[in-house]
């Protein structure tokens, strides 16, 4: 950010701490509006929505795992993000959204996994098939669970915030090229004939989208509010750490040396 | 039927279980705050008192 | 600024030490050819299904060996805090992690000199004269192979569980390159010229854009 002018620099770090306190202010709002949009959902897919004539009840999981798949896609686009803001800008609360939002992240592609599974198994007769699809997403899995557990074996005194951060560009870089290896593997080999479901849009009755789009906005705001509520309680936790190491010090009677934040 | 059911159950098990996580989590932090706080508090009231 | 130069020496040293003592490179090349030996015992195969899983366990146990030695070769720099010398050294992290990233190369293609052999013997793999081909597939696999190794193997090494972390790490991004190696060495066997050139061109844009990306990074990862 060094390029910009100061006075632009300024005007960033003001917004950007507004952007923030106003996030975390509206944070019980979004909080609830997400409960009401989710239980709205719930109704639609359980008495609205009508049946598909083909597949009937395993349709409707669908709408669940339509937009976890989403987010699963949506976080780890946001720890790309919030990577690439922390090595340039090196402000913790960009490491602390990464962080978070890969947590989030894992957590939805672990529901996209399961619930397409629980698709699978009445529709194709299997659990799982080795679609190109399928196989990207259980990638993405073990990426992002590799991720979380390089952040949780951080040796003490390393800076991992850092190192996440170039692993999270360089996983978020390898995922397409994935996807498209894995699709050749796929489509280059004889492959037994798997019924894969159409595109959400083409050939889907109006009923059925409006419900998926609800449903995709309802888990959007769900998506939010998780995040909102884990920056704020990580932000927290470490402020309340700073404050301890203060109140321990200056109970010692030892002078805090250096700047506090 | 059942491997529907058997979706949203799962679907709702892990909502609520990341929500009780953050909810349990938050209690910690509350513990925490209430007990940095009161240590505060009772240092300024000493050197009152001093 | 730095040139090449310092690249270089690092490269010698690691060289140096490695021929001086090869029992990690022995060590390798025996598990190399446990992963091998248990490939055969998977789904019993005839002699025709010896070929079609000949280059998957070729590539597999490449991949194995190679997560041991990336974590042992950096492990070497951590012993000694011979580490610390190098970052104190006036040369620019990038010049440090190309030395690596030869030496890395270098080591898995002596381990390979020793593989290939042994699997086309033991799996009857008979590229004939498409040998030639797979002489280009190799190289270009394990170049980026090594890239991402040696990346991952600093990664690993600012952390308490770095044998544990480094192929959980490494194995799903190394993806590409473990399909491109198999599926161009089926193509080579199944004499389909056209997929074996679209797999190596796959290999060689995932070589130029990690060996960028790995090179630029490392500075952040080692950075104290």
């Amino acid at each position: 950010m060094n390029w910009l002018p100061r006075s632009w620099r300024q005007l960033w770090s003001t917004l950007d701490g507004r952007l923030y306190h106003f996030l975390i202010d509206v944070r019980p709002w979004i909080g609830w509006f997400a409960v009401g949009t989710m239980v709205f959902t719930f109704g639609l897919v359980f008495w609205w929505v009508p049946l598909e004539d083909v597949q009937g009840y395993p349709q409707k999981i669908f709408y669940i795992h339509v937009p976890s798949a989403w987010l699963a896609y949506a976080s780890f686009a946001f720890v790309f993000a919030a990577s690439v803001l922390y090595l340039w800008q090196r402000s913790r609360l960009w490491d602390i959204f990464a962080r978070c939002a890969a947590e989030i992240g894992f957590l939805f592609t672990t529901l996209t996994l399961v619930t397409g599974m629980l698709w699978g198994r009445p529709i194709w007769g299997a659990f799982w098939t080795w679609d190109a699809r399928l196989t990207t997403t259980l990638i993405l899995w073990f990426i992002y669970g590799g991720y979380l557990l390089l952040r949780a074996f951080a040796r003490p005194g390393v800076d991992v915030g850092r190192i996440a951060a170039a692993v999270g560009i360089i996983g978020f870089l390898d995922v397409p090229i994935i996807h498209m290896s894995v699709v050749w593997w796929r489509t280059l080999h004889p492959t037994p004939v798997v019924m894969i479901m159409d595109d959400p849009g083409g050939g889907l009755p109006a009923s059925m989208l409006v419900t998926l789009l609800v449903s995709l906005s309802s888990f959007t705001l769900v998506f939010v509010y998780f995040l909102i509520q884990r920056v704020w309680q990580e932000r927290t936790a470490e402020n309340l750490e700073l404050l301890e190491t203060i109140l321990d010090r200056t109970e010692r009677g030892v002078k805090v040396k250096g700047e506090v934040p | 039927m059942t491997w529907y059911l058997f979706a949203y159950v799962a679907f709702w098990a892990a909502l609520f279980g990341y929500l009780l996580g953050l909810s349990s989590r938050q209690a910690r932090l509350n513990r925490r705050a209430a007990e940095l706080t009161g240590r505060l508090i009772a240092r300024s009231a000493g050197k009152g008192e001093a | 600024m730095s040139g090449p130069a310092p690249a270089l020496a690092i490269l010698a040293k690691d060289l140096r030490l490695e021929l001086r003592r090869v029992e990690s490179l022995a060590t390798m090349a025996v598990f190399a050819g446990l992963v091998i030996l248990i490939f055969a015992f998977v789904g019993d195969p005839t002699p025709a299904d010896l070929a079609r899983i000949g280059p998957g366990a070729l590539w597999a146990s490449i991949l194995f060996a190679g997560a041991l030695g990336f974590e042992r070769w950096f492990a070497e720099e951590e012993r000694n805090a011979a580490l610390h010398g190098l970052l104190l050294a006036p040369v620019d992290r990038e010049i440090l992690f190309l030395g690596k990233w030869a030496g890395a190369t270098l080591f898995l293609l002596g381990l390979e000199a020793l593989l290939v052999p042994a699997a086309a013997t033991l799996f009857r793999l008979d590229l004939g004269g498409a040998w030639g081909s797979f002489a280009i597939l190799l190289p270009v696999v394990t170049v980026g192979y090594a890239a991402l190794g040696t990346f991952f193997a600093a990664v690993a090494s600012r952390t308490t569980a770095s044998q544990l972390l480094l192929p959980v790490l490494l194995f799903p991004l190394s993806v590409p390159l473990l399909l491109a190696g198999i599926e161009g060495g089926q193509a080579l066997a199944a004499g389909q010229g056209g997929e074996f050139w679209d797999w190596l061109g796959l290999a060689v844009a995932f070589d130029v854009l990690f060996g960028t990306v790995c090179t630029v990074a490392f500075g952040t990862v080692i950075e104290e």
